[in-house]
C-alpha cells in the first residue's frame, strides 16, 4: 500500500506511523508547508513534498494536483483538524475516493478495512467497510510507537506560495492543552475573569495546561482558543474540568483523556455521566483546598 | 378528533422556541423575582409577530389563527412557566382578536398595529369589587353625552395598568358597562375600547393602582377609578346593549389561550420531575422513578395533561372555523362548553403537576432554588378566576348537558 | 449576485437516543432538523445580500416527504428560491457523491458567485463536503469562517483554526463554510412562514444534472453507542469534610495517572 499523508505539524508523525503499520503500508510519502516541518519529518518519510507557504485551501489544491499526477496514492491520510478535514475534503473532490474523518481506529479483515469512526457527536461509533483506495481523516490519540528511520528525499514543489493570505499565531505561552498529561478546563461556572487565576494556577503545580470551553471564549474572550467540536480535541491523562456542565459539543473534544475528573453544583450536568470521578459541590471550596494541598505536597 | 399539526405549525412551534430559549428562558426567574417585565423584551416579542397573531393582516396583525396563537402561547409558557409573559403574550394576542372581530374598522386601525408591534396594551377590563363571574351585575355606568359617553365606576384585578402607563404608545382594555339603564341584566351592557393613554399623557379621570400579587412576577395586576372619564363615540365596540354577548365570546378566546399557557407551564414540571426521578438514588441505588407510588402518579399526570391538550387544540380549532374560516354553520355559542372543558382542565391539571413535583423534589422543592414554587404560583392565578372561576366553567357543561332548566335552583 | 446555500437534513444529536441493550442508536426517534451551521449559512448568505443584492437560492438532497418542511424553512428565512434533488435513501450517500451532486447542481443552474455551507453537519460533523465541492468546480475557497466582511469587493473571511487565525481574501466565484461564530441566525416570523407555506421548490432528479455515474454509499457495517467505560465514582460536597473527602481522592487519582 502506497501511503500519502498531509502533514500538519510533526506530532502527527506516531500517528500517522501507527496508521501506515495497520494498514500494511509499504510506501510512505507526506506534505508539508513548512522547511522546518519537512526537515524534521524527513527522517521518518520516503518521500516529503515541501510547499513553503502559509496553509490556504488554494495552495493545498494546487499541491495535490502536482502530487497525484505524479504518483497515485492508494490511500491517503489526515489529521481530523480543521485544516486537516478541508485538505482531505479537497483531496477527495479531486480524486473521488471514499473518505472518512474523525477515524479513531481500523481493524483488518481478510482484504477488507473495516474504519472505526465518530459519529452523532461523539455518541456512538460507526463502523465501515472498505477496500483499497480510500482516504481516512484520523484523530491524534495518543501513540507511543516510535517511528520507523527512513530518510526520505525532500521534494520542493514548485508552486507559487498564497501571499494573501494572513496568518497570526496563537500566543506561544507554553500552554499546550494538545500535548499536555493533565488539562484543567474551565466552564460556566467560574463567575470572574480573575478566577481563572486558580485555574491556571492548578496547571502550573501539576506541569499541565489550562483551557475553556466554547462561551468562556468565544462569547467572554478569556481565552482564544477552546475543547469542543468546534475548538480543540484533546487526550491527556486527566482532564480535570470546574463548573462544566459538559454539552455534547465539548464533550466531544475531551473523551479522548484517561481519566476524567468534573467539579460541579448541578447534580445533573451531564458530564457527571462521563466522568471517573465526580464531585457536586463549590468548585469555590475545591479548587482552593486542592490548590493549597498541592502546595503542601511540594 | 385527532390531534395533528401541519407543517407550518410545527415550524412556528419551533420558531417560538428557538425565540423563548434566546430571550425568555434566561431571565424568566428574574421577570419574576423583579416583578418587571422588560419593555425590550416586549418590543422584540412584537418584532417577532407574537403579538396579535389570530388578527387579519389588514389591520396590522399576523393573519395567523387562534390555534398558532395558542402554540405561541403553550411554548412561551414552557420557557416561562411562571407565566407572565406568557399571560402578557396570550392577553396581546385574545383581545385584539375580539377587537378585530367586533370593532369598526377605524378603531381598529387605530388601536390594533400598535398593539402588534409592541408599543401598545389591549387587554380586559370587565371584573368588579362585588365579583368578576357576575358580569351582568356590573356596576360601572357609561351615560350618553353629546359625541360620546361619560363613565363612572371602578375595576380590578385588570392586567396591565402598569404597561398601559409605560409602554411607548400606551393602549387600554376592552371595557364592559352598562349603558342606557343601571339595572342587574346583561342586555343593557355595552362594550368600549377605553384607551385612558395614547401617545401622550393619562387622559383626566382615570386612576390607576397597582396592586401586588403572590405569583406571575411581571404582569401587572391592578386596579382604576373611572371619574367622569370621557370617551368618544367611536370607541364604542359594536352595537350598544351588546358588549355582554362580545364579552362572553372574547373570553372564549381567552380561556383557550389561558389553557395552552398552562399547560406549556405543567409540561415544563413535568420535564423537571422526569429529569429528577430518572436520575436520582436513593436506598441502595433505586432511582425514583422506580417507585410504583411515583411512576404510577407520573403516569397519570402525563395522561392528564395529554387530555388537556386535546381539549385546548380541539378548542381553538373549532375557534378558527367560527372565526378565522368562518365556515358556514359554526355558530360561537357552539364554542362555550369546548372551552370551559379545556378551561376547566388546563389550570387544574398544572397545579396538580406542581403539586406532586413539589413533593417529590422533596426538601429541594421547597427551597427558592428550584424555582419550581414559581411555576405553581403562577397558574395558580387560573385556578382561582382568572378568565373566569372553574365553577362557572362547571356551570356552561352543567347548563348543556342536563338543559338550563334543569339546574337552576 | 447569485448564492447558493446547499443544506443538509440531519439528525439532531442533543435528542440521540440508543438502545439499552443493544446500544444501537434509535434513528427513527430522532428528530432530523435543519442543522445549526446551516442555518449559520443562510443566514450569512442572506445578510450578503442585503448588504450587496442579489439573490439567495437553496438547495438540499432528500425526498419530498421528509424534506419539505425544512425546505419551507429556508423559505421563511428569506431565501429566493429553492431546489430539492430527490435520491432514494439520502441517507446513505456518502460525501463524495453529495459534494459530485451539488457541483453538478451549481454548473448546471449557476454560475454562482458564491457557495456557501455550514461548515460542519449536525450529524456526521465531517467538514469535507465543502472542499470536495470547491475542488471539484476549481473555485476559491475558506473553510470554518468565523467572520465575514467585504471590502471594495473583496471579501475577507476569518477563521481560527488549531494553531491560530487564518485571513483570507477572496474573489468570486468561491465556495466558503461557515461556523456558528459567523453569526446569530434570524428567527422566521409567523408571517414569514405562512408566506414561505405558499413558495414551491424545484424538484430534480440526479438525472437532469446529467449524473450518469451511480452514486456511492456509505457501507456501515455497525453503529452503537461509543463511551469510554468510566468509573462514575461520586462524591456529594456539602461539609468542609466533604471538601477534603473530595480533595484527596482527586489527588489520589492524579497520582494513579502519573501526574504527581
Amino acid at each position: 500500500m502506497n501511503i500519502f499523508c498531509f502533514i500538519e505539524d510533526s506530532s502527527w508523525v506516531p500517528v500517522f506511523e501507527h496508521f501506515y503499520k495497520l494498514l500494511s503500508g509499504t510506501e510512505l510519502s507526506g506534505l508539508t508547508l513548512s522547511k522546518e516541518i519537512a526537515m524534521e519529518v524527513a527522517k521518518y518519510f520516503d518521500k516529503t513534498y515541501l510547499l513553503n507557504s502559509t496553509y490556504s485551501p488554494r495552495i493545498i489544491m494546487d499541491a495535490f494536483k502536482y502530487i497525484l499526477s505524479q504518483a497515485k496514492p492508494q490511500i491517503a491520510l489526515f489529521p481530523s483538524t480543521n485544516k486537516g478535514r478541508a485538505a482531505a475534503g479537497i483531496y477527495m473532490g479531486l480524486t473521488g475516493l471514499p473518505l472518512y474523518t474523525d477515524v479513531y481506529s481500523v481493524d483488518v479483515e481478510g482484504n477488507k478495512f473495516l474504519v472505526n469512526r465518530l459519529v452523532y457527536g461523539g455518541t456512538a461509533s460507526a463502523t465501515i467497510s472498505v477496500e483499497s483506495d480510500f482516504a481516512l481523516a484520523v484523530l491524534k490519540g495518543s501513540y507511543k510507537e516510535k517511528p520507523q528511520s527512513r530518510f526520505g528525499e525532500i521534494v520542493p514543489l514548485d508552486i507559487e506560495p498564497d501571499y494573501t493570505v494572513q496568518f497570526k499565531a496563537r500566543e506561544v505561552s507554553g500552554n499546550d492543552p494538545s500535548s499536555a498529561d493533565i488539562v484543567v478546563v474551565a466552564g460556566r461556572g467560574i463567575k470572574k475573569r480573575e478566577d481563572m487565576k486558580l485555574i491556571e494556577e492548578l496547571a502550573g503545580l501539576t506541569g499541565g495546561a489550562w483551557s475553556v470551553t466554547r462561551p468562556l471564549a468565544a462569547d467572554y474572550r478569556w481565552a482564544d482558543q477552546w475543547i469542543g467540536i468546534s475548538g480543540l480535541t484533546v487526550s491527556p491523562k486527566v482532564y480535570i474540568a470546574f463548573g462544566v456542565s459538559g454539552q455534547p459539543h465539548h464533550l466531544m473534544g475531551a473523551r479522548g483523556a484517561k481519566y476524567i475528573i468534573a467539579v460541579n453544583t448541578d447534580r445533573e450536568a451531564p458530564i457527571f455521566e462521563e466522568s471517573d470521578l465526580g464531585i457536586v459541590g463549590d468548585l469555590y471550596k475545591v479548587l482552593p483546598r486542592l490548590i493549597d494541598k498541592l502546595k503542601e505536597k511540594v | 378528533m385527532y390531534l395533528e399539526f401541519s407543517e407550518d405549525e410545527e415550524l412556528f412551534r419551533e420558531a417560538v422556541r428557538e425565540f423563548s430559549k434566546r430571550y425568555i428562558e434566561p431571565i424568566w426567574v428574574e421577570v419574576d423575582e423583579k416583578g418587571r417585565l422588560p419593555m425590550d423584551l416586549i418590543k422584540r416579542m412584537g418584532e417577532q409577530g407574537l403579538f396579535a397573531i389570530p388578527v387579519s393582516d389588514e389591520f396590522g396583525g399576523v393573519g395567523g389563527s387562534l390555534t398558532m396563537a395558542a402554540i405561541a402561547t403553550e411554548e412561551i409558557a414552557y420557557h416561562d412557566p411562571a407565566v407572565a409573559i406568557a399571560v402578557y403574550a396570550l392577553l396581546q394576542n385574545g383581545w385584539p382578536m375580539a377587537l378585530d372581530q367586533f370593532g369598526s374598522d377605524e378603531l381598529k386601525s387605530m388601536i390594533l398595529p400598535e398593539v402588534a408591534s409592541g408599543d401598545a396594551f389591549f387587554g380586559i377590563a370587565s371584573t368588579e369589587a362585588h365579583g368578576g363571574s357576575d358580569v351582568a351585575g356590573i356596576k360601572t355606568f357609561a351615560e350618553k353625552v353629546d359625541g360620546g359617553w361619560r363613565v363612572n365606576g371602578e375595576k380590578v384585578y385588570i392586567s396591565g395598568v402598569r404597561e398601559v402607563l409605560e409602554l411607548p404608545t400606551g393602549g387600554g382594555w376592552f371595557l364592559v358597562s352598562k349603558t342606557g339603564s343601571r339595572d342587574y341584566g346583561h342586555r343593557n351592557i355595552s362594550a368600549f375600547a377605553l384607551v385612558p393613554r395614547w401617545k401622550g399623557d393619562v387622559k383626566d379621570g382615570f386612576e390607576p393602582t397597582v396592586f401586588e400579587e403572590i405569583g406571575r412576577g411581571g404582569l401587572s395586576t391592578g386596579g382604576f377609578k373611572l371619574n367622569n372619564f370621557v370617551v368618544d363615540e367611536k370607541f364604542l365596540i359594536g352595537e350598544e346593549g351588546k358588549g355582554f354577548y362580545y364579552v362572553m365570546q372574547g373570553f372564549n378566546i381567552a380561556r383557550i389561550l389561558v389553557s395552552a399557557a398552562c399547560i406549556g407551564s405543567g409540561r415544563w414540571a413535568l420535564d423537571q420531575a422526569k429529569e429528577w426521578l430518572t436520575t436520582r438514588k436513593l436506598f441502595q441505588g433505586r432511582k425514583l422513578s422506580s417507585f410504583q407510588g411515583i411512576n404510577f402518579k407520573f403516569a397519570e399526570l402525563y395522561t392528564e395533561l395529554e387530555a388537556a391538550r386535546l381539549f385546548t387544540y380541539r378548542a381553538a380549532r373549532l375557534a378558527d372555523k367560527i372565526y378565522i374560516e368562518r365556515k358556514p354553520g359554526y355558530k360561537p355559542q357552539d364554542l362555550n362548553v369546548p372551552v370551559a372543558m379545556a378551561k376547566l382542565k388546563a389550570p387544574e391539571t398544572a397545579i396538580r403537576i406542581y403539586e406532586e413535583v413539589l413533593k417529590w423534589f422533596g426538601a429541594y422543592g421547597y427551597t427558592k432554588e428550584s424555582n419550581v414554587y414559581r411555576g405553581w404560583l403562577g397558574t395558580f392565578s387560573y385556578v382561582i378566576g382568572a378568565e373566569g372561576g372553574q365553577n362557572i366553567m362547571r356551570i356552561i357543561i352543567a347548563r348543556d348537558v342536563l338543559g338550563k332548566e334543569n339546574i337552576r335552583s | 449576485m447569485k448564492i447558493l446555500v446547499p443544506i443538509k437534513l440531519s439528525y439532531d444529536i442533543n435528542q440521540m437516543k440508543y438502545d439499552e441493550r443493544t446500544g444501537e442508536p434509535i434513528l427513527d426517534a430522532v428528530p432530523m432538523i435543519m442543522g445549526d451551521m446551516d442555518r449559520c449559512a443562510i443566514e450569512a448568505a442572506l445578510r450578503l445580500k442585503e448588504s450587496l443584492g442579489g439573490t439567495v437560492e437553496f438547495l438540499s438532497i432528500g425526498s419530498r416527504d421528509t424534506h419539505n418542511k425544512m425546505m419551507m424553512d429556508a423559505y421563511a428565512m428569506g431565501c429566493d428560491k429553492g431546489y430539492l434533488i430527490e435520491v432514494d435513501n439520502y441517507k446513505e450517500l456518502n460525501a463524495y457523491s453529495v459534494a459530485y451532486l451539488i457541483s453538478k447542481f451549481a454548473e448546471k443552474y449557476g454560475p454562482y458567485d458564491i457557495i456557501i455551507l455550514g461548515n460542519t453537519s449536525q450529524d456526521t460533523h465531517s467538514s469535507i463536503v465543502p472542499p470536495a465541492v470547491s475542488s471539484l468546480l476549481s473555485y476559491s475557497s475558506a473553510f470554518g469562517i468565523d467572520k465575514i466582511n467585504v471590502e471594495d469587493g473583496e471579501y475577507v473571511f476569518e477563521a481560527t483554526y488549531e494553531d491560530g487565525i487564518y485571513v483570507f481574501k477572496l474573489r468570486p466565484p468561491m465556495v466558503i463554510s461557515v461556523t456558528t461564530e459567523a453569526n446569530t441566525p434570524r428567527i422566521p416570523t409567523l408571517k414569514d412562514i405562512l408566506r414561505a407555506k405558499r413558495m414551491k421548490y424545484d424538484i430534480l432528479k440526479p438525472s437532469d444534472l446529467d449524473v450518469e455515474l451511480e452514486l456511492a454509499r456509505v457501507n456501515i457495517s455497525s453503529i452503537k453507542r461509543f463511551a469510554t467505560p468510566r468509573r462514575g465514582e461520586m462524591i456529594e460536597v456539602d461539609s468542609d469534610e466533604d471538601v477534603e473527602k473530595a480533595v484527596d481522592r482527586i489527588v489520589e487519582l492524579l497520582k494513579e495517572a502519573e501526574i504527581i
